[in-house]
């Protein structure tokens, strides 16, 4: 059963980018471009830092469980593809 | 990989050019606060050098966006003649090395307030008022800004004082905006993973305490004393430019050598343990 990532406690995010950098890692690669994972500070909040993580469903391909334990804030969950399924449908 | 040569981006502000240079001398002086000295004081020492002229350096070093805790910038200049090396957090350092540079020099007074905009190589000036926020690459941007008479990087991480701010603020500055698209192949050596996942595991040796605040980037702790900005300290942590919380692995020769080594960067044990003593004779040279 496939495995999808998903960013469920966002709130978490602390900006570090560990998670962009060991999807890179897995792809081969030290930087940001072509990244799967994308953090980016979200705009208008100007009280408190507030950050949006971007994922492309091309990251479930990896290992996510690894993406998942990088993270220091425990943002990532995964789960089932046919539990998404299910959801969807609900 | 060689780090050995150093690509150092000048930006004139006074006439709105810009060029890139490739120094193939600078080598030894390896990153961050040692590669700002030896650029300050190469041009204070040049003919064309005018008091005007005020250069700013940001400076990184060639663990950033490799290792972890390796995510400070530093930022040289002279502040009333001061010398001051001032050490920024937040995602400058891995923007400007994804951006394939090793410092920026920011100098000469402009007319009119002005931003720029960087891409890589390659600057764009803009007068008359732009909404920063527009520019640049989401998820690849860095943006410093000025919020009331303060500079932040990213409306949250600052510098230790102010006078950085009223550097920029003289220099008709409102703020710029860099983004880095290129990537580097992930080192060979198994090694380098095995280095990165080790430093890593040493987060409960990071002299302060997670705080769930913004964090630098490449840095798993976000603590609170990242938004307040560093000034002096460890010369070789603040060459590679590491935090100075992580003092303890980045203080380790021995680890830095192995960081550097698993990098292919061409540095010998000698050339890291003669540093220290390099940077700090051309920093009492640049302060008389
Ligand atoms: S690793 Fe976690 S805290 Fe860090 S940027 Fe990614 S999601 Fe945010």
């Amino acid at each position: 059963m496939g495995k999808i990532l998903k960013a469920t406690f966002k709130k978490n995010c602390i900006g570090c980018e560990l998670c962009v950098f060991e999807v890179q890692r897995q792809l081969g690669k030290i930087g940001l471009e072509g990244s799967p994972i994308r953090v980016f500070r979200e705009k208008g909040e100007k009280e408190k830092i507030v950050y949006t993580i971007g994922i492309d469903p091309s990251v479930n391909k990896l290992d996510v469980e690894k993406i998942e334990g990088v993270c220091p804030t425990m943002v990532f969950t995964i789960e089932d593809e046919s539990k998404e399924a299910n959801d969807y449908i609900e | 990989m060689t780090t050995l040569n150093k690509k150092i981006l000048y930006i004139n502000l006074a006439n709105q050019t810009y060029e890139t240079k490739l120094h193939d001398n600078y080598g030894k002086y390896i990153g961050g606060v040692g590669l700002g000295a030896k650029i300050l004081n190469t041009i204070e020492k040049s003919e064309e050098a005018s008091v005007s002229s005020e250069p700013i350096i940001f400076s990184i070093g060639p663990l950033n966006g490799y290792f972890p805790y390796a995510s400070k910038t530093s930022v040289l200049f002279r502040h009333h003649n001061e010398l001051k090396d001032h050490y920024l957090g937040g995602n400058l350092s891995t923007r400007i090395k994804f951006s394939s540079l090793d410092a920026i020099v920011i100098y000469g007074r402009s007319k009119e307030p002005v931003t720029f905009d960087i891409l890589d190589e390659t600057v764009i000036f803009h007068t008359g008022g732009v909404d920063l926020g527009s520019l640049g690459l989401p998820g690849k941007r860095s943006q410093i800004s000025k919020k009331g008479e303060k500079y932040l990087l990213g409306d949250y991480f600052a510098t230790v004082d102010d006078s950085l701010s009223q550097l920029l603020t003289n220099k008709n500055l409102q703020g710029f905006v860099i983004t880095g698209t290129h990537t580097y192949d992930l080192p060979k050596s198994e090694r380098y993973l095995e280095l990165y996942n080790m430093m890593l595991s040493r987060i409960e040796e990071i002299s302060v305490r997670k705080s769930g605040s913004p964090s630098c980037s490449g840095c798993p702790v976000g603590c609170f004393e990242s938004s307040k900005g560093e000034e002096g300290g460890n010369l070789l942590a603040h060459s590679l430019v590491a935090c100075t919380f992580a003092q303890k692995i980045y203080g380790d020769t021995s680890i830095v050598f192995s960081c550097l080594d698993v990098l292919g960067s061409g540095y010998t044990h000698e050339d890291i343990e003669n540093f220290p003593k390099l940077v700090y004779d051309l920093l009492e040279e640049l302060k008389k």
